[in-house]
C-alpha cells in the first residue's frame, strides 16, 4: 500500500503545481532517501549490538522521516521495531532491517513514480491504486 | 541540516509586524520543512531542531503566537518542552504535533503541556492550517483578554496609590522614594519582573493609612519606635497583602509584601515562597530599600547606612553591593538647592517635605515635580501659608543650563 500513500502525501502537499514546488518535492525526496539508508545502518548497528534505547531512537527517527512523505510501508516497519525495543524486546526485531531495506527499495520506486508524473503535469489524484 | 535555529523565509512572503509568528520543532530537519511548507505564506516561521533552541527562540526571535512540537526528541520531549512554554509564555498556543498515537501522550500532553490541540503525523495541509488558524486566533484572544486585564489592573493600582497620596502625603512621598530606590536596584541587579516589585515597594506602605500621624511622621523621619508602635509598622505589610489579596495577576507582589512581615510578626510567620526565587529576591531587594530609606530620613549618610544594614547581618548580600553601587553615582551627581514655590520647575525633585505653617506635610520628599504638582502647589498658596524656600534636586542637564 506505499504508492497511494506516497501518492496521496505528495498531492497534498502540493498547493500550486508550480516549477518551485515541484523542485522543492523533489528536493525533499532526494534528501530523505540519502538519508535513509544511513538511517537504516544506524538502526541495525543499534539492533546488533542489542541497543535498545538506540534502536527505539534510530526507529523513531526514520518513522518520523518515512511517515512525513507518506511512505508508510517504511514507517509502519520501524514503528514496530521502536514498539519491541521499547517493550525490551529488540531480539523479535532482527528481521526488520532486511525488511526495511525492501521497503525503502519499493518506497524508491514509487517515488521516482510520482515525481515523474509530477514532472509530467499528470495529476497526482484520484489515480487507481 | 546544522543543530541551529532557521528562519524560513518563503517564497512570495510580505511579512509585516501584524504577521503571526509559529515557531516549529521537531529533530527531523524534513519534518520542518514540510511543515513550513504546509503553512503557505501567511505566517512567520521560525524552526529549531530541539527543545534547548526552541527555549532560546521563543526568549530571541519572538514574539511568537503558536508553538508546533513534535513530541519524541533527544534531551527534551514534546511534553517537557511545552510545560516550559507554558510557565515561561503562558500566552502561547500549544500544539503537539506526534506520532505517539497512544493515550499515555495524549493525557500528559493536557495535562502537562495543557496544549491546545493534538496533531498526528503525518498532518494533512487541511488540518495543519486550520489548527494553526484556530491557534493563532486563541492566541489573539488570550493577548485581548490579557492586555484589558493590564490595562484595568494598572488603572485600577494607580487609583489605588492615588488615594495613598490624597490620605497621607507622607506615606505616598515614602512610597515613592522606596519604589525608586527599587527600580534602581532591580536594573542593578539586571532583574526581571521589575514592574511587580515596583509595585509591591508602593504597596508594601499602603498600611500606612492606619498608622496615627506621630507614628507615621516617626516612620517617615527613621526615628525608633516604642514596641506597641513597631507593631503597627510590622502589621502594614499584612494590611497591604489583605487588600491586594484577591487582585488577579498580583500573586506575586502580594507574596513579596508578605515576605516583608517579620518572622512571628503581627502573630503570623514570615510568608517568603521558598520556591519561587524571583520572590525571594525581591523580598530581599525590597527589604533593603525600607531599611536604607529608614536610614537616610533619619540622617544617616548612605555610606553609613549601608555599613549597619551589613552589620545586621540579615541582608542580601547582593542587594547591598547594588545599593552601594547605586547611591556611589547618584551622590556625586545630585544637589540641593533651595527655591520659592514659583520657581520649582517640572524635573526637579523635592529634597525636603513641603509643609504648611501649620506643620502639615503636602508634599512629601522624593516627589517629582510635575505639571500637576506645580497646579497643586499654586492652588495650596491660595489656601494656606506654605514655608518657604523649599529644598529640591536639580537634575544635572537643568543644573548645567541654570550654571550657565
Amino acid at each position: 500500500m506505499t504508492a497511494p500513500d506516497i501518492r496521496a502525501r505528495i498531492a497534498d502537499l502540493l498547493v500550486d503545481g508550480s516549477a518551485h514546488e515541484i523542485a522543492f518535492i523533489e528536493r525533499l525526496v532526494a534528501s530523505f532517501l540519502e538519508r535513509a539508508p544511513v538511517m537504516l545502518t544506524d538502526l541495525e548497528t543499534a539492533i546488533a549490538a542489542a541497543d535498545a534505547s538506540a534502536a527505539a531512537h534510530k526507529a523513531h527517527a526514520l518513522k518520523g522521516a518515512a511517515a512525513n512523505l507518506g511512505a508508510s510501508g517504511v514507517s509502519g516497519l520501524c514503528a514496530e521495531a521502536e514498539r519491541l525495543a521499547d517493550a525490551g524486546r529488540l531480539d523479535e526485531a532482527g528481521d526488520h532491517p532486511d525488511l526495511l531495506r525492501s521497503a525503502l527499495a519499493e518506497a524508491g520506486d514509487h517515488f521516482a513514480e510520482v515525481l515523474d508524473d509530477l514532472r509530467s503535469g499528470l495529476p497526482l489524484v484520484p489515480r487507481p491504486a | 541540516m546544522s543543530n541551529e535555529l532557521t528562519e524560513l523565509w518563503r517564497r512570495t512572503s510580505v511579512l509585516t509586524g501584524e504577521t503571526p509568528s509559529v515557531l516549529l520543532v521537531d529533530d527531523e530537519p524534513t519534518v520542518l520543512e514540510t511543515l513550513s511548507h504546509q503553512l503557505g505564506t501567511e505566517y512567520r516561521v521560525v524552526t529549531a531542531l530541539d527543545g534547548m533552541s526552541a527555549l532560546d527562540a521563543l526568549d530571541r526571535q519572538g514574539p511568537f503566537a503558536v508553538v508546533i512540537s513534535d513530541m519524541r526528541m533527544p534531551d527534551m520531549d514534546g511534553i517537557e518542552l511545552l510545560g516550559h512554554v507554558r510557565l515561561r509564555h503562558p500566552g502561547l498556543t500549544r500544539v503537539l504535533h506526534t506520532a505517539q498515537g497512544d493515550l499515555a501522550s495524549a493525557i500528559a500532553a493536557i495535562n502537562n503541556g495543557q496544549v491546545f490541540r493534538f496533531l498526528c503525523k503525518p498532518c494533512p495541509t487541511r488540518e495543519l492550517r486550520d489548527t494553526v488558524r484556530d491557534a493563532v486566533e486563541q492566541h489573539r484572544l488570550v493577548s485581548a483578554e490579557r492586555e484589558i486585564l493590564d490595562k484595568t489592573l494598572r488603572a485600577s493600582l494607580q487609583a489605588l496609590f492615588g488615594c495613598l497620596e490624597l490620605a497621607s502625603p507622607q506615606a505616598f512621598a515614602r512610597a515613592g522614594r522606596i519604589r525608586d530606590l527599587v527600580g534602581a536596584l532591580c536594573r542593578e541587579l539586571g532583574l526581571n519582573n521589575v514592574w511587580e516589585i515596583e509595585v509591591a515597594a508602593m504597596a508594601s506602605q499602603l498600611g500606612a493609612v492606619t498608622l496615627p500621624p506621630s507614628v507615621l511622621e516617626k516612620l517617615d523621619r527613621g526615628l525608633p519606635l516604642p514596641e506597641d508602635e513597631q507593631k503597627m509598622i510590622d502589621a502594614m505589610p499584612g494590611i497591604a497583602a489583605r487588600l491586594l489579596g484577591e487582585v488577579p495577576m498580583l500573586e506575586d507582589v502580594v507574596e513579596i509584601v508578605s515576605g516583608l512581615r517579620p518572622a512571628g510578626g503581627a502573630g503570623q510567620p514570615a510568608l517568603v515562597a521558598v520556591d519561587k526565587p524571583m520572590v525571594t529576591v525581591a523580598v530581599g531587594v525590597l527589604r533593603a530599600a525600607i531599611e536604607f530609606e529608614g536610614f537616610t530620613s533619619r540622617g544617616v549618610t548612605a555610606e553609613n547606612a549601608i555599613v549597619a544594614m551589613g552589620g545586621q547581618g540579615d541582608h542580601d548580600v547582593a542587594a547591598l553591593a547594588a545599593l552601594r553601587r547605586i547611591r556611589g553615582i547618584t551622590t556625586e551627581q545630585e544637589e540641593a538647592r533651595a527655591f520659592r514655590i514659583g520657581e520649582l520647575e517640572v524635573g526637579m525633585r523635592i529634597a525636603e517635605d513641603i509643609v504648611a505653617v501649620n506643620g502639615l506635610v503636602l508634599i512629601g520628599r522624593g516627589i517629582s515635580v510635575t505639571e500637576m504638582l506645580l497646579e497643586r502647589l499654586t492652588n495650596y498658596k491660595h489656601i494656606v501659608e506654605l514655608i518657604e524656600p523649599v529644598w529640591a534636586v536639580v537634575p544635572a542637564p537643568t543644573a548645567t543650563r541654570a550654571a550657565a
